[in-house]
């Protein structure tokens, strides 16, 4: 399993990629919305996972683009705030759940687990309607 | 305050509470990826190994707490966006519950709150309201006994929205009883009971141990 993951805060991110790896999964990681879109062209991650709130290209703004190309590629958010608002909105435009953060390791797999399967069955199902 | 002004600190707290987030969010990974490195390694590889994963796991412990503080603070803050918002009450009476925890800990008093069966939802002004069931909560933690219970409860009485503050086991009534009186120790904020549409009743002379806000 492939995942890109995008937050703005380094540390942060590097350091969940760290600890995803050693959970035998492979990871990109992007600190901004550009990066990500390069990556996410580039690599075609099943799974991204994306911070909501980002300087510059926010994230809800990021899963609009992919989505546009990449419709098949599953987005788990990352919502920073109190209020579940952003994460509902990420869904209705087309995320795959999210999450709040700080996340637990162990919801975080678990998401990305579903995720997999939702990419897995989205790509059989287009692959079988051509 | 005015309108603006508080708008203005919701919108700082709000702001500076999503960034203490996003900095416990960091010491929580790194104290996990901590624990997952000494996980991976034999006993004999890393001395005082036992001692690290209990200090990374006390740390993650202490970062999950600073989390659960910083959120009731965000949403806190939340609360100040707009001078009228729909809101329900279950989640609102939660939230006071969890911001009043630490006065009433001091006073040695369990606080808790209890939901209403369903979504109690009204329009109002957010941040007032708390500031009124704060004040509320402040007269019946001073009542109450050292070592007892108070309940925040969501409610309906004569089928109008209701808030019930109250020491278990009295539970709110189902109508308004013709004895209750306004609190007197509540009379500073007579003012703002217009602007929230509310009456403050004190239930004490009707034999029973607690206030109710009822919404009009």
């Amino acid at each position: 399993m492939k995942v890109l993951l995008v937050d703005d805060e380094a540390e942060f991110v590097q350091t969940l990629a760290e600890r995803l790896q050693i959970r035998g999964i492979e990871t990109l990681v992007a600190i901004d919305g550009i990066e990500a879109l390069r990556l996410i062209d580039e690599e075609e991650p099943p799974i991204v996972v994306l911070d909501v709130m980002m300087p510059g290209l926010g994230g809800l703004e990021v899963l609009q683009r992919l989505k546009l190309g990449h419709p098949n590629i599953q987005v788990i958010l990352l919502t920073g705030h109190g209020s579940t608002k952003d994460g509902i909105e990420g869904m209705r435009l087309g995320g795959f759940d999210y999450l709040m953060k700080p996340v637990r390791i162990e919801d975080l797999m678990k998401k990305m687990e579903e995720a997999y399967e939702a990419f897995s069955t989205s790509s059989i199902t287009e692959g079988g309607s051509e | 305050m005015s309108q603006k002004e508080i708008a203005f600190t919701g919108r700082i707290i709000a702001s500076l509470s999503h960034e203490i987030k996003n900095v416990l969010a960091t010491i929580k990974e790194s104290a996990g990826l901590m624990e997952d490195i000494l996980s991976l390694r034999p006993e004999t590889d890393a001395p005082h190994q036992a001692r690290l994963v209990k200090a990374a796991g006390n740390i993650r412990k202490q970062v999950d707490r600073g989390v659960d503080v910083v959120m009731g603070l965000n949403r806190f803050a939340h609360s100040m966006d707009e001078p009228m918002a729909q809101i329900d009450l279950n989640e609102l009476t939660a939230q006071m519950a969890f911001l009043m925890q630490r006065f009433a800990h001091k006073s040695a008093i369990g606080l808790s709150a209890a939901p209403y069966s369903e979504p109690l939802n009204i329009v109002t002004d957010p941040f007032r309201l708390e500031m009124l069931l704060a004040a509320a909560l402040d007269v019946c933690l001073t009542r109450a006994d050292k070592g007892s219970g108070l309940v925040i409860q969501p409610c309906r009485v004569e089928g109008r929205p209701a808030v019930w503050i109250g020491a278990a086991p009295d539970e709110p009534p189902d109508t308004l009883p013709p004895t209750v009186a306004f609190p007197e120790d509540l009379f500073a904020l007579k003012g703002d009971l217009e602007h929230l549409q509310v009456n403050i009743y004190d239930c004490g002379s009707a034999g029973l141990h607690g206030v109710l806000i009822l919404f009009k």
